[in-house]
């Protein structure tokens, strides 16, 4: 069952591209893990409290975060530096509430991305590998 | 036997002698205990029994399965907390670090003074520690298997005048996966559905998983049975069941007990149900340095510092795989990027600090139990003081950065940078925390008017209704609290029996 829309998924890959850009010091970014698969398979996984929480999170990004910056815009459609502050602007916020939002969509979107297996390989993490450590 | 709801029929009656609901520390050990008595005793579990003996390094995939809501459970509150609850055969202490003290003598002591407790001796519970310790195989953890993340942070102790020491745990045979939060995949650790439940089970207690508990039924005053609902594999309905029995007992966490009574209405005549929730709020440091480390490998949880414990701060070790270590550091893109491909040169330890800030449990929209808890400011001059003593600890270990989780103050790159951070005045909105201990919510005491159950964690308003889980602790124990609620349990069985 696909649990994202296609604005949802502009949302996402809107985020991830600046929580885990391309470029940087291991070869792999936003484009290389399939980090919107991920969240559907997250979706699928959890209590509908849970989802509407993910989706509401993603609906204020797209439409309303722009506020952080008094800067009106949609958020996918928005310059990658202007989605950086505006990221930086939650993270940062002295609301928690919006602190919550942005610590609850990171949360999922680093997930996909870091446990990706390349891309645990390539940060030297062997943990189990195979069901052994393997330490390099 | 241990049987999964989806092998019985979609409306199943029984009766029985003894009712427990939950299979963590509380229920496994409850189950047991009456079962190797004689009674007739039946153990709902909600969620499923996994086998995770091919387990690889996705732990994603094992968060997704065993942890309540995938991990997502988060307290409201300022800050807002990640609150890690098990959803599995053996509760959360499949999914926890595997850490056991005993009750500390002195927290005790502060329970019987501010609660009474009639009957509830520290050498009445010593059998009961003894009998779990010999059960679950409890010992020092290793210099083999602690791996480098813990001694590394041990020798920067004891640098300055600390005293590190081995923590105890149930996992004879381990091998240092590293992964003992996403289960031991090399079965070492004796969580409950390797010890206790098994054990329970070969003493005929009969142990259902998928089965969730909805309502308790009471008549005069007294237990009379449980009805709840069989669950398939996503969670649906697929069956009723109820089991009649005089003697009930809720070991479903601090959380999920009294979210069950205020559901039902039952046992809250002294509105204390749901009430002084605690969670020993966590803060993680972490260190980075510039030779590799791999603090992936070996226990993560081995080593601890107990020098402040008097103040109400304790270190323990820690480490995660980079799947949930990327959220914890207080970066983001590109910054993040760079901390993350020095992934293997990072070490990090725990601050857990005995709260005093107190939230509740209530039952929220979706029907669901919500969370609310704030960080007082006592605690948090507690978490702040801790930090800096971690990030001593690091540099003083050779560290060159430290990461706090502290907003304003996310990279220290010197010791005198600390001054900053301690001459600060830290709010409790710039926390970045996480909690694993639920406790409190429906605490024991002597006076009915003050507490949910008496010393011997039956409710003062129901008889035969009893709890028998970290929700009955008076105050924040302190210390990692598996072994307590496992010998309250023993000492709640103990007197069932007796009745």
């Amino acid at each position: 069952m696909r649990n994202l829309s296609d604005r949802e998924v502009r949302t996402i890959t809107a985020i991830a591209e600046v929580l885990v850009p391309q470029d940087g010091p291991f070869p792999y970014g936003y484009k290389d893990v399939d980090i919107t698969g991920f969240i559907e398979d997250f979706l699928s996984h959890t209590p509908f409290r849970v989802k509407w929480f993910v989706y509401l999170n993603l609906w204020i990004f797209e439409y309303f975060s722009w506020i952080a910056l008094m800067s009106p815009g949609i958020f996918s459609r928005m310059k990658f530096e202007k989605r950086k502050k505006i990221i930086l602007a939650f993270r940062k916020n002295k609301y928690f509430a919006i602190r919550g939002i942005y610590l609850f969509t990171s949360i999922v979107l680093l997930m996909a991305f870091y446990n990706d297996e390349k891309v645990m390989d390539s940060i030297g993490y062997y943990g189990y590998k195979d069901g052994v450590n393997k330490i390099k | 036997m241990i049987v999964d709801s989806s092998a019985l029929a979609t409306d199943f009656h029984e009766t029985a002698d003894a009712v427990v609901v939950g299979s963590g520390a509380g229920g496994a050990p409850m189950a047991f205990a009456l079962a190797s008595a004689g009674m007739k005793v039946y153990l709902i579990e909600e969620g499923k029994q996994y086998d995770i003996s091919g387990f690889k390094r996705n732990s994603w995939k094992v968060m997704r399965d065993m942890y309540r809501d995938s991990g997502t459970v988060l307290t409201l509150g300022v800050p807002s907390i990640p609150l890690p609850l098990g959803n599995a055969l053996g509760g959360t202490t499949i999914i926890n670090s595997g850490t056991c003290f005993r009750t500390p003598e002195n927290v005790l002591s502060q329970w019987k003074k501010q609660s009474g407790l009639t009957g509830l001796e520290y050498s009445r519970l010593i059998p009961h520690f003894e009998t779990v310790e010999k059960m679950l195989g409890i010992s020092d953890a290793t210099e083999e298997t602690v791996g480098a993340n813990n001694i590394l942070f041990a020798e920067g102790a004891k640098k300055l005048g600390l005293h590190p020491k081995p923590l105890p745990r149930n996992a004879p045979g381990c091998k240092g996966a590293g992964l003992c939060v996403f289960g031991c995949p090399n079965g070492a650790k004796q969580s409950m559905e390797k010890s206790f439940i098994p054990a329970a089970s070969q003493k005929g207690a009969a142990v259902i998983t998928s089965a969730r508990v909805e309502k308790i039924l009471i008549e005069n005053k007294k237990a009379k049975s449980v009805s709840g609902s069989f669950r398939d594999g996503n969670k649906n309905k697929r069956g009723i069941f109820r089991i009649d029995a005089p003697v009930i007992i809720l070991s479903c966490g601090a959380i999920y007990t009294p979210y069950l009574l205020l559901k039902n209405k039952l046992a809250n005549s002294s509105g204390q149900a749901g009430k002084n929730l605690h969670i020993h709020p966590a803060a993680k440091v972490v260190g980075l340095f510039k030779d590799k480390i791999n603090s992936w490998s070996g226990i993560p949880q081995g080593y601890y510092v107990d020098d402040y414990a008097h103040e109400g701060i304790m270190f323990e070790g820690f480490f995660l795989p980079p799947t949930f270590l990327s959220f914890a550091l207080p970066a983001f893109g590109m910054d993040l990027k760079k901390y993350m491909a020095g992934y293997c040169k990072m070490a990090g330890f725990g601050i857990m600090v005995t709260d005093t800030s107190r939230g509740k449990v209530t039952v929220g929209i979706d029907n669901a139990p919500m969370v609310f808890y704030s960080v007082n400011r006592a605690d948090t001059e507690k978490i702040k003081k801790g930090i800096e003593i971690a990030s001593r600890v690091y540099f003083a270990a050779g560290a060159e950065k430290i990461l706090v989780p502290l907003l304003g103050f996310d990279e220290i790159t010197s010791p005198e940078e600390l001054k900053i951070l301690h001459e600060a005045e830290i709010k409790p909105s710039q926390l970045e925390l996480s909690a694993f201990h639920p406790m409190g919510t429906c605490r024991m005491g002597d006076n009915p008017k003050q507490s949910v159950v008496n010393s011997y964690l039956e409710t003062h308003d129901v008889k035969g209704l009893y709890i028998a889980d970290a929700s009955v602790f008076p105050s924040s124990l302190g210390v990692n609290p598996q072994v307590t609620i496992m010998a309250l349990s023993l000492w709640c069985a103990e007197n069932i029996i007796k009745k």
